[in-house]
């Protein structure tokens, strides 16, 4: 367990360095100075090297006796000092990156993301705070059932941009599957109406390759919005870096990829049934008579994807909407208005019964 | 023989003729209203005279009811065809005129028009205007079924002269029956559905992802059959569309080379 923890300061000024979506660069606060990631994971390289030695060197010596924060660690907390205000900080076990409470200044904990926790790939973050709650707004409008007041009086409880960890799965799927098949001709003899059913079995044996499906790999993180949020665009995926992280949270993984795997394997095999159906063609109907697939892990990536988690609150009741940090896709539920629902329920049935109606009566 | 129910025919309807001096006649001088079966009393066939002479003056078209005993075995539009002919109906040179004949022996009753009758009444226009009336004949309510004759007649002739004859196109709606609303209750119901299904939809949007469609190269398929199993065949017979009654379609009337259009049947 890593017990110090990094900021990024600025070589001019030693001012906190933020990550800037918008120029991909790290920018200081203060002096406004601004330095590519590789500038800075140069001047870093040796006070990284520096925290895993000693996040090595700590991990196996044992907890003191009596440490007066054994309990919080058992609870999955630990404590850190902040390097900049010397301030104590309490994160849980998974938390890599996030902010100093006291002085604002992005921190790292360097031991969580390295070793065999390091994470191979990480997308920047392409989408700024602003741009994320515009996103949200976005969202509010044309949802007819959506309570009026919903969006002028829920107030954002929290915004807050995470680096979510996802395995990225490759591997194969590959099965066979039974089709029963019919083709149906109807034509006219005589003053006969005929009708010719043509009965088929159809046999598909296939395999398809996948490359990189995510599953987010936090319980902290909905699947669902995970799931949701996708697609992230891979070819502007970056070899790990800590310099892409202040300014951010980040989160390390707390579902092992095997635990994961079950996600992407049904995706995968779905995906594959899915495909070789569409190749039973040129019939009236077609249904699966038997199928068997499997899904073979080739491959396996750790990844920090961008995630704007966007908290609202309104009749005291909370609503979580996530941002794709790259492409802006925002998912999250919405409440219902019961009365509206209702009233467009009555306003559709009565109305297009009265339409039909008149149609009715004209024919 | 034809000659010589013709005659008998032309007998009867002098005699008709000479009792009821006050009727109103025909330009071939017959009178409008001929009941040579002696289904109306005189005041009803007075005032049904006078109504079919003031509607016929009005439109310049004669509305014409005659009722005989029987046909002696004629064909009931032939014989129709031969009473307006033989006994001059028909109104200017055109001899305009609508009659609707009524034989009691087999209950037989045809409407036909001639010259300008075949614009304003219709094949659906004949049909439509008998629905009106054959309620009234088959309850034997003759004065009431030759007074909804006329006073339809009228109206249909009101609306051609006004250029919009009634046909298939100028049809009122017809009433609106439990089935079309049972209908429409439920097509109603299904888009309520739909739309607020829609709109449900449009609330949630987390969702869990079932396939990974992205994320995949092409499928490699590596064996492939379809093979042919059996084959059944099923045989109905169509129904003609004669059958099946559908005479209230299409517009226009249907003109015989004798210049009459009919519409007969039993009441």
């Amino acid at each position: 367990m890593a017990d110090q923890i990094t900021n990024y300061q600025c070589p001019s000024c030693t001012g906190p360095l933020q990550f800037d979506p918008a120029t991909g660069k790290l920018v200081c606060e203060y002096c406004g100075s601004a330095y590519s990631v590789e500038e800075i994971e140069q001047l870093y390289a040796k006070k990284d090297e520096q925290a895993a030695q000693n996040s090595a060197a700590a991990a196996g010596s044992p907890a003191p006796e009596g440490s007066p924060w054994s309990e919080a660690e058992a609870a999955g907390l630990k404590a850190y000092n902040c390097p900049s205000c010397g301030a104590e900080l309490i994160f849980d076990a998974t938390t890599a990156a996030t902010s100093c409470p006291y002085c604002g200044n992005p921190t790292i904990v360097p031991g969580e993301l390295s070793g065999a926790l390091r994470p191979e790939w990480v997308i920047p973050f392409k989408l700024t705070k602003d741009e994320a709650i515009a996103a949200l707004k976005k969202h509010y409008k044309k949802k007819p059932l959506l309570p009026k007041m919903f969006s002028n009086q829920n107030h954002l409880e929290e915004i807050k941009g995470v680096y979510a960890p996802f395995w990225l799965f490759d591997g194969d799927a590959a099965g066979d599957a039974k089709y029963d098949a019919k083709k149906v001709r109807h034509w006219t003899s005589g003053s006969y109406d005929v009708t010719e059913t043509s009965y088929f079995e159809c046999f598909r044996r296939g395999s398809l390759q996948f490359q990189r499906i995510p599953v987010d790999s936090s319980t902290k993180m909905p699947d669902e919005h995970m799931d949701a949020i996708e697609p992230y665009d891979y070819a502007e995926m970056k070899p790990f870096s800590t310099a892409y992280l202040p300014g951010y949270m980040a989160e390390k993984y707390d579902v092992s990829a095997d635990d994961a795997e079950a996600r992407a394997q049904k995706r995968a095999e779905q995906s594959l049934l899915d495909a070789m159906k569409g190749t039973v063609e040129g019939y009236s109907s077609v249904s699966v008579a038997s199928q068997d697939v499997s899904f073979l892990r080739s491959g396996l990536h750790y990844a920090l994807l961008p995630v704007w988690l966007l908290n609202t609150n309104w009749k005291g009741k909370s609503y979580l909407f996530s941002v794709n940090g790259q492409t802006g896709k925002l998912v999250g539920d919405l409440p219902i208005d019961k009365k509206r629902k209702w009233g467009w329920f009555f306003g559709v049935f009565f109305g297009v019964t009265a339409v039909v109606l008149a149609i009715a009566a004209l024919l | 023989m034809k000659k010589r129910i013709v005659t008998l025919f032309l007998t009867l309807l002098m005699l008709l003729s000479l009792s009821a001096v006050a009727f109103a006649y025909s330009e071939g001088g017959m009178p409008l209203v001929t009941d040579a079966a002696g289904l109306l009393t005189e005041d009803e066939n007075a005032a049904l005279n006078e109504l079919a002479d003031e509607l016929s003056a009005e439109y310049a078209c004669e509305i014409i009811v005659v009722t005989v005993d029987s046909l002696d075995g004629w064909n009931v539009e032939e014989f129709t065809e031969a009473v307006y002919q033989q006994y001059g109906f028909g109104c200017g040179a055109e001899k305009d005129g609508v009659i609707l004949l009524l034989s009691m022996e087999a209950r037989d009753y045809d409407m036909a028009a001639y010259g300008y009758g075949n614009v304003a009444f219709t094949d659906y226009g004949k049909d439509a205007l008998m629905d009106g009336v054959l309620p009234y004949l088959r309850e034997n309510d003759w004065y009431g079924a030759f007074h909804e004759f006329i006073i339809s007649c009228g109206s249909y002739l009101a609306s051609a002269r006004a250029g919009n004859p009634i046909d298939y196109y100028y049809t009122p709606a017809p009433p609106i029956t439990p089935g079309k609303i049972i209908l429409a209750v439920i097509i109603g119901l299904i888009t309520a559905l739909i739309v607020s299904g829609v709109q449900k939809g449009k609330m949630k949007s987390a969702i869990l992802q079932t396939r990974a469609d992205r994320y995949m190269k092409e499928l490699n398929l590596e064996q492939r059959e379809d093979n042919f199993l059996r084959k059944e065949t099923h045989r109905v017979k169509r129904q003609t569309s004669s059958s099946s009654g559908g005479s209230r379609s299409g517009g226009g009337t249907t003109v015989r080379s004798s210049g009459f259009s009919h519409h007969s049947g039993k009441f």
